[in-house]
């Protein structure tokens, strides 16, 4: 009840200071008048109203394909990657070094390559997108599977547990709290992923339209996407966050 | 009341037969042709200075180290592993931070493929001997130290085996609820009748719950362990702590234990 009550709070802060934002905003553009350089928070609104057909129908839900699917595939490898690296040192040693490599890569220089050997079809997208996720999510994983105390791995194999009811019973519970951070952690940056996919190569999704209306000097029309790929962010992070809710229990959590 | 016999009538659960064991990457060995058993129903302390071996012979008798040489024998046979054939209780109460009191004292036995019903009806038989009725689906951290014990020594208990093996497990409780929960524990085993095998650092609290103790010095141990015989008879209520007996056998382990230059 308390902490209802704090956590009403905390949030009006951040929306009495967002309400200023937008206010300012929406002052300063007034002001301004030249709404292809700087459109007014209600004029991005408005188009956003105009255009919802197309976005939501057509360029939303091939952003969304693209996120999903690139998620999906970091998860896969990123996990699969973080489960053998605990089980051997020698993976470890080989592996980790490559996936610290591999984000020192620039992506935006990337990308245009990704595009070259994927065409404009949705995998150039995902490409992008699994390399910009895949890192948060088998670090998480990662530290979490190692943070099973060797004690309590002890204590299970003086009930003559195996190395499979080891890893089923202490390791994955232990791990799912750093695995949801880097979860966190991934979903927000895989939109990002998608949407500079998206601006370097496409005929479809939120990155590519706004994009479009850039050419056509549509400034409202830049943004009401890019609204859209917030809100997508903001979705994804929250959905993260039910599913942690409902698969650890309270007793893990810290409180 | 007792369903314990005499020990000495009973049949050897642990020995350790002419034991040497050297931890990997150590130069020096802890233990030394090391003969040592333990008979079944007993109540055996070993008590010691720290690093002198206790938890590495724990970890012997558990199958979780193996001997350099020698053997370790439960109930006079040599079992193909220990794993899974001694209970054993350790030192912090490792509960699962995130499984509710009844499913971590389920824990060994699903482990051993008990089905999970069978498994939680097993363990709700035992909560009111361990004081642990009504808080059967609260979350190890809502507990009091001295019940999170409990429940560590419930998990030991359920797992079926014969022997247990206890870790230092009053350790971090304060004087008054370690004092309940050793009377408590003398209580659990003067019904059951397991064999128990105890460390500590504590010698009041060695020569108040032993039939016997071990005394270990610093390593290599070799040969016999030096051994204190407690003459008091069971059942041992809180009254025998100033027995006039125990008080006597403290001042002499005091001496003895300097002597050996150890420090508890
Ligand atoms: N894994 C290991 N590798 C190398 N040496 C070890 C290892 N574990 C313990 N030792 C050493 O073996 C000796 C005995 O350790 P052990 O843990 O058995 O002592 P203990 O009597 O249980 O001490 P305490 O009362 O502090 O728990 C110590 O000197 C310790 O440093
Ligand atoms: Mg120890």
């Amino acid at each position: 009840m308390n902490r209802w009550k704090s956590a009403g709070t905390s949030y009006a802060g951040a929306a009495l200071l967002a309400a200023a934002f937008f206010i300012i905003w929406e002052a300063g553009a007034r002001w301004y008048d030249t709404p292809y350089i700087l459109p007014a928070p209600s004029a991005v609104l408005q188009r956003l109203w105009e255009l919802a057909d197309i976005l939501f129908l057509v360029h939303l839900p091939a952003t969304l394909l693209v996120i999903v699917t690139g998620l999906a595939v970091s998860i896969v490898c990123g996990v699969g990657i973080a489960v053998l690296m605990s089980r051997s040192r020698a993976v470890e040693k080989s592996v980790f070094p490559l996936l610290i490599t591999s984000q020192t890569i620039p992506i935006i220089a990337l990308a245009p390559i990704f595009v070259l050997w994927f065409g404009y079809s949705m995998w150039s997208k995902v490409a992008v997108t699994v390399l910009i996720t895949f890192f948060p999510i088998t670090v998480g994983a990662f530290d979490g599977l190692r943070a099973a105390s060797k004690d309590m791995e002890d204590l299970l194999r003086t009930m003559g547990a195996g190395s499979w009811q080891i890893f089923r019973k202490v390791q994955v519970p232990m791990a799912l709290p750093s695995f949801y951070s880097g979860l966190k952690v991934a979903v927000t940056l895989s939109v990002i992923g998608a949407a500079i996919g998206e601006w370097l190569g496409a005929d479809a999704g939120l990155g590519y339209f706004s994009r479009r209306m850039m050419t056509q000097m549509d400034a409202a029309g830049v943004f009401a996407p890019i609204v859209l790929l917030s809100l997508l962010g903001i979705g994804l992070f929250l959905g993260v966050k039910a599913i942690e809710y409902a698969t650890t229990k309270r007793g893990g959590r810290r409180s | 009341m007792n369903k314990r016999y005499r020990p000495e009538h009973q049949e050897t659960a642990l020995e350790f037969r002419d034991v040497t064991y050297t931890h990997k990457g150590s130069q020096s060995a802890i233990f030394q042709h090391v003969q040592a058993e333990v008979k079944q129903g007993e109540f055996v302390s070993l008590l010691g200075p720290s690093g002198s071996g206790k938890s590495t012979f724990f970890r012997l008798a558990a199958g979780l180290s193996h001997p350099d040489q020698g053997t370790v024998f439960l109930h006079g046979s040599v079992p193909e592993t220990r794993l899974g054939r001694v209970g054993y209780m350790p030192q912090q109460d490792l509960l699962l931070p995130w499984r509710t009191i009844l499913e971590n004292g389920m824990l060994p036995l699903e482990i051993n493929g008990v089905p999970k019903k069978e498994a939680a009806h097993n363990v709700s038989a035992h909560l009111k001997a361990f004081g642990l009725d009504g808080v059967e689906n609260q979350y190890p951290h809502e507990l009091s130290g001295g019940m999170r014990q409990r429940v560590s020594f419930l998990r030991a208990v359920v797992g079926g085996s014969d022997i247990l093996m206890l870790d230092e497990p009053f350790s971090a409780l304060d004087s008054i609820t370690r004092f309940m929960m050793q009377e408590w524990l003398l209580e659990q085993w003067q019904m059951a009748g397991q064999t128990l095998i105890f460390i500590t650092h504590d010698i009041e609290e060695a020569l108040f719950l032993s039939d016997r103790i071990l005394l270990f010095t610093q390593p290599p141990i070799e040969g016999r362990f030096t051994e204190i015989t407690v003459p008091l008879p069971r059942p041992r209520k809180e009254n025998a702590r100033d027995h006039p007996e125990l008080l006597k056998l403290k001042r002499e382990l005091i001496n003895r234990m300097r002597g050996e230059g150890g420090i508890i």
